[in-house]
């Protein structure tokens, strides 16, 4: 390393340059040889241990000062190199030309003239050497003659051909040497461009991807990612994915995923090669298409190309945070509301669930197991229904476990199992979202907001004693006709409630209800007078859509729309009010129901009588929400206390109309 | 475009699941013109109807979905066989398609998802039969 600065200088080639640096050394190591070994002649003849003529030891003086020179001057100017050179090669053929009159004519002293050729066509240049061989020729042809012993024609011939194909040889390979190393510096040039360009487009697509928001990754079929990857990656993934296994990147403490996604992208890669892209992409979709990594949600999107798969990865962390949230939020509503609105159905599902939870495994212990898994599924459906949160995730759960347990005989260890699970804690907890919105009492109260009733009367008293004097601001008048009616509700309303009492019981018994009505004037009543027949009116409603309207298919095989209609109409007379509740339904079995009344001597009672006799039931199977003829009794009941009269009108597969008629006492007209 | 005439062999070892996949894909506009409850069954079927498609349930009793679907594609390598799957059968549907199965269906996916799906199968492997899959 020190000896080649030594020699040939401290110089930087650009890449490109390389024939320059060549010829640059050979032309120092030339000069420093020649040089060298001359220098050794003319010292050696100096002192006189070789015998040299004089003017040969001249020549070799001169060339000795020249050739250091010129060594010197190319080796500190590189790029001047041919220029320099040419005094070098005017020095060599003088002394040629010395050596070739004053030396002994076995030394065969004319070889020196075409071995100078090679170097002259290699560092100065074509015309350089061509000038060289034609004076080399001219003179050793002219010179010979004058030579004491010349060389005979055939000698001189020799050595012209020689020297001729000397020089022929070194200026082809002197050119080609030229024109490969032009064609070498444009074609890296070239290249060099195209390399520009291609890392500019590079880096323009890694711009577009990087800021694409998304993940964009590849692995070959042995899963490994590659160094190209875009930078969202890294945020989804938690860290740099080059090198890594896909799997472990995406589903690392999930071994089933793993395995299945190391054969879908086994499956995929192959059905790719095999020119089969349909196939390849059935294999991917098997695969999960969001994934969650410490606390970030992901969507992913695995693509086939060319040798691997991609990966698109989109982070959806903010969108299912925000979805949750929005859902929680919506089903705690839907739970509120169901508590507020089916206040009666809401906690009576609860307390028969108390109370299931309070019989516990004992009240099972000789009981199929397929009961306690038909229990089970009730109520599931039922806080499903009521959105509750817990529970109905909790049943479904050890549903699942008793439903392969079903036909195994009664055993308490079944029992203890469904009695193992917290399920008064967890009722307790998703009850809390009540009180937390309703307060505390709510739930105690059974969702009765109340005031009691002396309470009312002197809200009351105020408000008409203000309203008459009139001697508060006109702004809080709504307030005053608000108390002043405080204890009466709306008839309307109170119809409207039933509503969706109705459209669920419809849903339990695969029914449609397309719709439910209440036509004609507001009135309002008093509930301490009509709460017991408002409450038994559920009955009705009840059995309008348990044994009226007819399941959907039933409907239209009989030409009727599939979901049935349920009509109120609320109407003043002159001595009272009147409501009618109809349906669009199968009308009551009239004739069934007095063939049946016949054994107590009913047959001829009105429709009313027999429909509302305790026992009848126009249907022989009787379910929990109606039929078993009771509940008719109550309405029949709660009528008479007010002085009423129920009539029924019924139409077989046109359905059924209950009109009830009231006496107008403590009725009023809505304002 | 309507999967008009494409008959369908409806695989499945529950009645109920049976009627209802049946339902839908009349409802969708093919023709089902079988109906089998297990593995051997559907061979039988297969061989007797040459139905354009079969719909296979993966767990079945006595013969499975996959060891007929592996029977089915010994016999007709053209079948087209489309696995009916729920969410947690992945490696089963994998073993399925290994087997020689075109695609599959998942059975509690949205009515309107289910119809695109399988339109999707018929453009791919009923109405271009030349393009290998």
């Amino acid at each position: 390393m020190v000896l080649s600065k030594l020699v040939f200088g401290n110089h930087h080639f650009e890449p490109g340059d390389e024939y320059i640096r060549f010829q640059h050394r050979f032309a120092c190591v030339l000069l420093l040889f020649s040089t060298t070994v001359t220098s050794i002649f003319v010292i050696a003849a100096l002192a006189g241990a070789a015998d040299l003529h004089p003017y040969y030891l001249w020549g070799g003086e001169i060339y000795c000062v020249v050739f250091l020179g010129c060594y010197v001057a190319v080796r500190s100017h590189p790029a001047h190199l041919p220029r320099i050179m040419v005094p070098g090669m005017l020095v060599s053929f003088f002394l040629e030309a010395i050596a070739f009159f004053y030396n002994t004519a076995d030394e065969l002293r004319i070889l020196w003239f075409p071995l100078s050729i090679p170097s002259a066509y290699l560092l100065i240049g074509s015309w350089a050497g061509n000038l060289l061989t034609a004076i080399s020729i001219g003179f050793v042809i002219v010179a010979n003659s004058y030579l004491p012993v010349p060389y005979s024609p055939t000698a001189i011939t020799t050595i012209v051909t020689a020297t001729l194909y000397i020089a022929a040889v070194f200026r082809a390979f002197a050119d080609r040497s030229v024109s490969f190393h032009v064609a070498m510096v444009e074609a890296r040039e070239t290249a060099v461009i195209a390399h520009r360009h291609a890392e500019q487009a590079l880096k323009e697509v890694a711009m577009l991807l990087d800021n694409s928001g998304q993940g964009f990754l590849f692995f070959g079929p042995d899963l490994v990612v590659h160094g190209r990857y875009s930078r969202a990656c890294v945020s989804a993934l938690g860290r740099e994915p080059e090198g890594h296994s896909v799997d472990a990147l995406l589903f690392e403490n999930a071994p089933d995923t793993r395995a299945l996604m190391r054969r879908s992208i086994a499956s995929a890669c192959a059905a790719w090669e095999a020119g089969t892209p349909i196939r390849a992409e059935v294999y991917l979709s098997l695969l999960p298409r969001s994934l969650s990594i410490g606390d970030h949600y992901l969507s992913a999107q695995y693509i086939a190309v060319d040798g691997g798969v991609m990966v698109v990865l989109s982070d959806v962390t903010e969108r299912k945070r925000l979805n949750d949230t929005v859902e929680r939020e919506r089903h705690r509503m839907e739970m509120v509301l169901a508590a507020v609105t089916d206040q009666d159905d809401f906690f009576a599902a609860v307390d028969d669930f108390r109370r299931f939870i309070a019989d516990g495994a004992a009240a099972w212990g000789d009981r199929a197991p397929s009961e306690l898994y038909r229990a089970i599924h009730t109520f599931k459906g039922t806080f499903s229904q009521f959105s509750f949160e817990r529970l109905p995730a909790q049943l479904h759960e050890v549903e699942t476990q008793l439903r392969d347990l079903a036909e195994m005989p009664p055993s308490t260890q079944v029992a203890g199992m469904v009695f193992s699970v917290d399920w008064l804690n967890l009722m307790e907890a998703d009850l809390a979202v009540i009180t937390q919105a309703l307060g505390a009492d709510f739930v105690e109260r059974r969702g009765v907001v109340t005031i009691d009733p002396e309470q009312a009367i002197s809200f009351e008293r105020f408000a008409n004693r203000h309203l008459r004097a009139g001697d508060l601001p006109n702004d809080e008048q709504p307030v005053l006709m608000d108390l002043s009616r405080i204890r009466q509700a709306s008839l309307r309303h109170a119809l409207l409630d039933y509503e969706r009492m109705a459209r669920r019981m419809a849903e339990r018994l695969g029914k449609e209800i397309d719709r439910f009505e209440v036509f004609g004037t507001d009135i309002r009543i008093d509930p301490d007078r009509f709460g017991p027949f408002l409450r038994s009116l559920g009955h009705v409603f009840r059995n309008a859509v348990d044994h009226g309207i007819e399941a959907a298919d039933i409907r239209e095989d009989v030409g009727k729309p599939p979901g049935g209609v349920i009509s109120c109409c609320i109407g003043r007379t002159a001595d009272g009010i009147v409501v009618e509740i109809s349906d669009d339904g199968a009308g009551i079995d009239e004739a069934g129901l007095r063939l049946r009344a016949r054994d107590m001597a009913l047959e001829n009672a009105p429709l009313a009588d027999l429909v509302f006799h305790d026992g009848l039931s126009s249907r022989k199977e009787a379910n929990p929400w109606s039929g078993r003829g009771v509940g008719m009794a109550a309405v029949q009941a709660a009528i008479q206390e007010l002085g009423g009269n129920i009539i029924i009108a019924t139409t077989p597969g046109q359905g059924t109309t209950f009109t009830f008629r009231l006496p107008a006492e403590s009725c009023q007209v809505a304002a | 475009m309507l999967p008009t005439s494409v008959s369908v062999l409806v695989v499945d070892d529950s009645r109920v699941a049976q009627k209802r996949l049946a339902a839908l894909l009349e409802e969708f506009g093919y023709q089902v013109v079988g109906l089998a409850s297990d593995g051997a069954e559907a061979v039988g079927k297969f061989q007797a109807l040459r139905p354009d498609m079969i719909t296979m349930d993966i767990t079945m009793p006595g013969m499975d979905g996959i060891v007929a679907t592996r029977r089915i594609m010994e016999a007709c390598p053209s079948a087209v066989v489309v696995m009916v799957s729920s969410h947690g059968q992945e490696a089963m549907v994998l073993d399925a398609l290994d087997a020689g199965a075109k695609d599959y269906i998942i059975k509690t996916v949205e009515k309107e998802t289910l119809r695109d799906t399988l339109q999707k199968i018929v453009i791919r492997h009923i109405l271009k039969p030349s393009r290998p899959a």
